[in-house]
């Protein structure tokens, strides 16, 4: 029993550690903070202007019978947050090992006593919770503004939904992290990953616009569901716990997304080791 | 000494873009990565914009070529923004920067061989486009005026180099310009009217529009494509373009001077 | 009398520093004098070193005479230009090879790296190919010319990094720490590069916190410590301002705090010197500088090593070296850190 609750408080030092260090990071590096608020508004005015400018008064109308909606500009502020919450997720954990390698400290990091998985699992906090911020503080002045939301606590669940979504998110960056230890160049892979992601995910649109095959590619995205979550909850005012559907898959890909990062990472960081790949840059 | 001079620009230009071309060249990942994506990111751009147009449009050649050059104009403004910016902050990455700074090649010079690696990947790029359009869409994209076009396209690259200069300069002084970069990039897409006329733009945006660089070399490759109204007579525009390059690429010899100079007073020449 | 190359008057540069404390304070500045009125005159021909410990102000030093910082008071010249107002001509005066193991391009080959460097020095083509590859042999990387530098060892990049220097055959070569890192065959190697370089009849500026190199390359030493000069001549010159007798060097284990501060009391002895290679088992060497002949002092500072369970593995006594020289006139070892300069 001892040795457990000594294994679980070494694990919060590390997790501790870890989540300093990012936040450091954050917060020296400020401008940030900018693009991630601003990023959505961005994207959903350029759509926004995009459609205005071709169609006319009537883009909104047209908007509507696509949709559902003609809240149009909320309808893409909420795709644009859950895009760049993602394309964030998957490029910092993506390229945390390589980052490691090019500043020298992935093997000090592994010469440590600290576990390796709980070493690179904590990065999820620091950047779930920035993102859930950061997403939360881009969307309340469109929200306040009057757009208006029926239920706070489905914008709550709804924000729950978005957290718990970081967790597959984190196991496809690990995924991609854990290439570094084959590849040594995971931009090129999280430049089509995300690209992928952002091109399937409904951020902007109803997948059901796509061939019935692309569908069901998309609705095996993580980030499909969280912003079909998002978006029922702050725009069509469904209830979240009505939507069992969604809710359950999406815990059923916070249980297996993991496992297969999991697998995938202990196969190829032990390859690593055995070639003395780690120090490599 | 004219030609002596010449010859050490031509010199450095041929090292700068040999370096870019080689190192672009041994990522066969990211070259691949980018044939891989490229057609995912018009897909991103494309499905949103659909939503907002009646359906005939949905079948109408005229949207995708719209498009197509609408992202072919985007990689104009990239380019603008992350060639030379991007090689200066490469080079303080990989700790060479110290080493270029203490050789007497033109500081433009010596970051430009991005913009090479950039404008091969540019063409790569409208090639490789127009059979994703071709084969996705079934449009086949025109180019109605090639001659006119090509020219459009190298002032772009002009404009790019001088605009690039600058962003350059304050790359070299802040360190880590990636977020203006991206907040920058969607105002010029925006305001330059990449993917729609400026003509469409409301009217106290529309006066901005018409200070901006980019405007006229997006509205220059849109019309020698596609033959569309120009804002101002082709040949008017054509000048235009050519002085704001060649101002910007003055503005951006002396902000990269100043900023040397400023790094070097403060001793964070090599930091990244 | 040789002219002088390289003339420094009054180089002073101060950094402007933010500590950094917890997630949210910003923080206060310090101002750090890294360079403090630092004067030297190099001649022709010469091999000067600027010998002093880490955080001293070499490599500050060297970037304000290669032009790479701009130095807040005092002027310099270089080959006769000045390093502010003729920064141009002054880079075409000189090599300079940078202490890093950053700074090559990763993704190019050794051959490719001196190649491009060679064209922005405005090497014409075929110069530059005979010119790297006489340096390839001078360095002995041959083998490995076309190797991507991301395979190269620590040792391939130092001698890449010094080939690179010597690429556009200046009058001048400034060397930060050539050999630092380097295993004591390719050490040797580079100084016998040096070595040969000044017969070429080149002026070279190395920096070192290495005394044994400085007392074997340098026709004249600096001393630097914080930012300031404190003293300058030949290694003979320096080595006769320590007014000591022997200096006993003892390498063994047990060399611990108290028994330092033993051999410190006593009064036989006037400074000690302590470089502790493994803090496990406190082993190391011990530099006694002594007040008088070793004769007398050894037995009482033997048996107080005793009374200490040191374990001595080797004793030697010998004359002053440079590291007694920066003893006397620092009262620290040129492996202790001790702090920075501040104003």
């Amino acid at each position: 029993m001892r040795r457990v609750l000594r294994a679980l408080a070494n694990n919060a030092l590390v997790a501790r550690a870890v989540f300093m260090r990012e936040m450091m990071y954050w917060l020296r590096y400020p401008l940030w903070f900018l693009t991630f608020l601003s990023f959505p508004y961005l994207i959903s005015g350029l759509f926004y202007s995009i459609g205005c400018a071709v169609s006319g008064e009537d883009a909104i109308r047209y908007f509507s019978e696509r949709v559902g909606t003609d809240r149009a500009f909320l309808y893409n502020l909420i795709g644009s947050a859950v895009m760049m919450i993602a394309i964030l997720m998957i490029e910092d954990v993506g390229h945390s090992i390589r980052a490691e390698q090019l500043r020298g400290t992935l093997e000090y990091n592994y010469v440590t006593a600290a576990n390796k998985l709980v070493l690179w699992g904590s990065v999820v906090l620091p950047h779930g919770l920035m993102s859930l911020s950061l997403v939360f503080a881009s969307l309340a002045p469109a929200l306040a503004l009057g757009f208006g939301v029926s239920n706070p606590l489905d914008v709550a669940l709804g924000l729950l939904a978005l957290f718990v979504g970081m967790v597959p998110l984190f196991s496809i960056g690990f995924i991609v992290a854990a290439l570094t230890f084959r590849f040594k160049e995971p931009w090129a892979v999280t430049n089509v990953i995300k690209a992928f992601i952002s091109a399937f995910s409904g951020f902007n649109y109803p997948i059901t616009i796509l061939p019935l095959w692309l569908q069901w590619v998309s609705r095996a995205l993580p980030t499909t569901v969280v912003t079909e979550i998002l978006r029922d909850a702050l725009l069509f005012n469904r209830r979240v716990h009505a939507m069992t559907h969604h809710v359950s898959l999406l815990a059923f890909m916070g249980i297996a997304y993991p496992l297969v990062a999991l697998g995938l990472y202990r196969r190829w960081e032990g390859e690593a080791r055995r070639r003395g790949e780690l120090g490599k840059y | 000494m004219a030609s002596t001079s010449a010859r050490w620009l031509l010199l450095e230009a041929y090292a700068s873009a040999y370096k870019a071309v080689k190192v672009y060249f041994r990522y066969p990942a990211w070259i691949v990565g980018d044939l891989l994506a490229t057609p995912l990111w018009l897909l991103v751009f494309i499905y949103p914009v659909l939503m907002f147009l009646p359906y005939d449009k949905w079948r109408s050649p005229e949207t995708y070529e719209f498009f197509y050059w609408g992202m072919v104009s985007w990689s104009v403004i990239s380019t603008a923004l992350w060639s030379i910016g991007g090689a200066i902050r490469s080079e303080q990455q990989v700790g060479t920067l110290e080493q270029l700074f203490l050789t007497n090649a033109d500081r433009v010079v010596l970051f430009l061989g991005r913009l090479v690696s950039s404008s091969i990947g540019l063409i790569i790029e409208l090639a490789y486009m127009s059979l994703i359009v071709y084969l996705l869409f079934g449009v086949q994209v025109r180019v109605l005026n090639p001659p006119l076009l090509a020219v459009a396209l190298l002032l772009s690259l002009a404009a790019s180099l001088g605009f690039g200069s600058v962003y350059g300069a304050l790359v070299l002084h802040v360190k880590s310009p990636g977020a203006v970069a991206n907040i920058l990039q969607f105002v010029l897409v925006i305001l330059c009217g990449v993917f729609y006329p400026v003509s469409r733009l409301p009217d106290f945006v529309e006066p901005l529009a018409y200070l901006a660089p980019f405007t006229y070399a997006i509205d220059l490759i849109r019309h020698a494509a596609m033959g569309t109204d120009t804002l101002l007579p082709a040949p008017l525009e054509l000048a235009v373009l050519a002085l704001y390059s060649a101002a910007l690429v003055a503005l951006g010899y002396a902000a990269l001077r100043r900023v040397e100079l400023v790094s070097k007073r403060r001793g964070k020449l090599g930091f990244y | 009398m040789r002219g002088e190359v390289v003339v420094a008057e009054g180089l002073t540069k101060v950094f402007v520093t933010r500590e950094r404390r917890g997630l949210f304070k910003r923080g206060v500045k310090k101002r750090v004098v890294a360079v403090d009125h630092v004067s030297f005159r190099i001649r022709g021909g010469e091999v000067f070193g600027l010998l002093g410990p880490n955080g001293a102000g070499k490599t500050t030093t060297i970037k304000l005479l290669a032009t790479l910082l701009l130095p807040d008071e005092g002027e310099a010249w270089v080959n006769g230009y000045h390093v502010v107002r003729e920064a141009d001509k002054v880079r075409e005066s000189i090599g300079v090879s940078l202490y890093s193991d950053r700074g090559l391009y990763w993704k190019l080959t050794g051959r490719e790296n001196l190649r491009y460097f060679a064209y922005l020095y405005h090497i014409p083509p075929r110069e530059a190919e005979r010119r790297i590859e006489e340096l390839l042999k001078l360095v002995g990387l041959e083998e490995e010319a076309d190797k991507l530098v991301e395979e190269y060892s620590t040792g391939m990049k130092a001698k890449l990094n010094l080939a690179r220097a010597l690429i556009n055959d200046a009058p001048v070569l400034m060397l930060d720490e050539p050999t630092i890192g380097l295993d004591p065959h390719s050490a040797r190697r580079v100084r016998e590069l040096i070595c040969e370089l000044r017969r070429q009849g080149k002026t070279i500026l190395l920096t070192t916190h290495n005394m044994e190199e400085a007392d074997q390359l340098c026709d004249r030493v600096a001393i630097i410590d914080r930012g300031r000069i404190v003293a300058m001549g030949t290694p003979e010159e320096l080595k006769g301002l320590v007014k000591r007798e022997d200096v006993v060097v003892v390498e063994g284990s047990g060399l611990t705090r108290e028994l330092v501060e033993a051999l410190r009391r006593e009064e036989c002895v006037a400074y000690v010197s302590e470089r502790v290679k493994d803090p496990l088992s406190m082993s190391g060497v011990l530099r006694i500088g002594l007040r008088r002949n070793s004769r007398e002092a050894l037995p009482r500072i033997l048996s107080l090593m005793a009374r200490h369970s040191v374990r001595v593995q080797h004793i030697r006594v010998t004359g002053p070296t440079l590291e007694d020289v920066f003893i006397a006139l620092t009262k620290r070892g040129l492996y202790e850190a001790g702090p920075e300069g501040s104003r």
